[in-house]
């Protein structure tokens, strides 16, 4: 379903309540809610997620972790995605997975490439264990 | 933006309030903001002032009060101030949930306020103030 918050920079608990009546969750066991535009504004809205995981890719750069600390200080797990990229990015995947662990240790950190499909089943196992 | 929202939310539970008290007009509302929170005082008192036109909070203050953040950590037990990440190029100290004692996760359990503390308003009948504590 595509998401429409007309304007609006985030979902919150109660547009997600709403949704959820229209949704049949009859026979589903994992439903993602794709939040909408950056890390700043959702960060602080929990949606009633059992986990929030954040994607963020080598491609924004070596200081996407510490611009913005408060959406990883609610994660769960965090996805490093495009690690192909990295090399052409000039970005450490590590350090990136350092940032993120020195604002809370135990989030798991896992690195994809959409592309090659590197780390994508690890992504899958994080999500049927959360 | 999500100051709107929230300022959206605060106009809304206050002007519900001043209905049900018979109040017509309120001078202050005074809030509590945590530190582990992303809203940003300034940005708050504009979207407060620019949508309480023609109610009965035009013209109230918003006074913003900030709660300071505390972790405890399931691991050493350590509870207090958490351990801040100093040089990570940004202009004020980062909070984190690094335990300060042990390194391992630490939990928040202070600093997530978003919370209104109390509510000044001028009653009808002898236009004294009064103040309605909701905390």
């Amino acid at each position: 379903m595509l998401l429409a918050t007309v304007n609006g920079c985030h979902l919150d608990a109660n547009l997600v309540g709403k949704a959820m009546k229209k949704i049949k969750l009859d026979g589903l066991c994992l439903l993602f809610l794709e939040n909408i535009g950056n890390l700043i504004c959702p960060a602080e809205f929990p949606l009633g997620a059992k986990a929030r995981v954040v994607v963020i890719s080598t491609t924004e750069g070596p200081w996407s972790v510490r611009k913005h600390p408060h959406m990883f200080l609610g994660a769960k797990i965090v996805v490093i995605n495009k690690t192909d990229l990295a090399a052409a990015m000039e970005v450490s995947v590590d350090a990136l997975a350092a940032d993120v662990r020195k604002l809370k240790p135990d989030i798991q950190v896992i690195p994809t490439s959409c592309r090659t499909g590197a780390g994508i089943d690890d992504v899958a196992a994080a999500l049927l264990v959360v | 933006m999500h100051e709107f929202s929230i300022a959206s939310g605060i106009v809304e539970t206050v002007l519900a309030s001043a209905e049900t008290h018979g109040v017509r007009k309120i001078v202050e509302v005074r809030m509590l903001v945590g530190e582990l929170t992303c809203v940003a005082a300034e940005q708050l008192k504009f979207c407060f002032s620019a949508i309480t036109k023609d109610t009965a909070l035009e013209d109230a203050a918003l006074e913003i009060d900030t709660s300071d953040a505390a972790v405890l950590c399931p691991h050493c037990n350590y509870e207090g101030p958490p351990k801040y990440w100093e040089g990570a190029q940004s202009a004020a100290f980062l909070p984190t949930l690094e335990c300060p004692t042990c390194g391992r996760a630490a939990e928040p359990i202070a600093g997530h306020d978003c919370a209104i503390k109390s509510i000044k308003y001028v009653r009808d009948t002898d236009r004294a103030d009064a103040e309605l504590s909701t905390a």
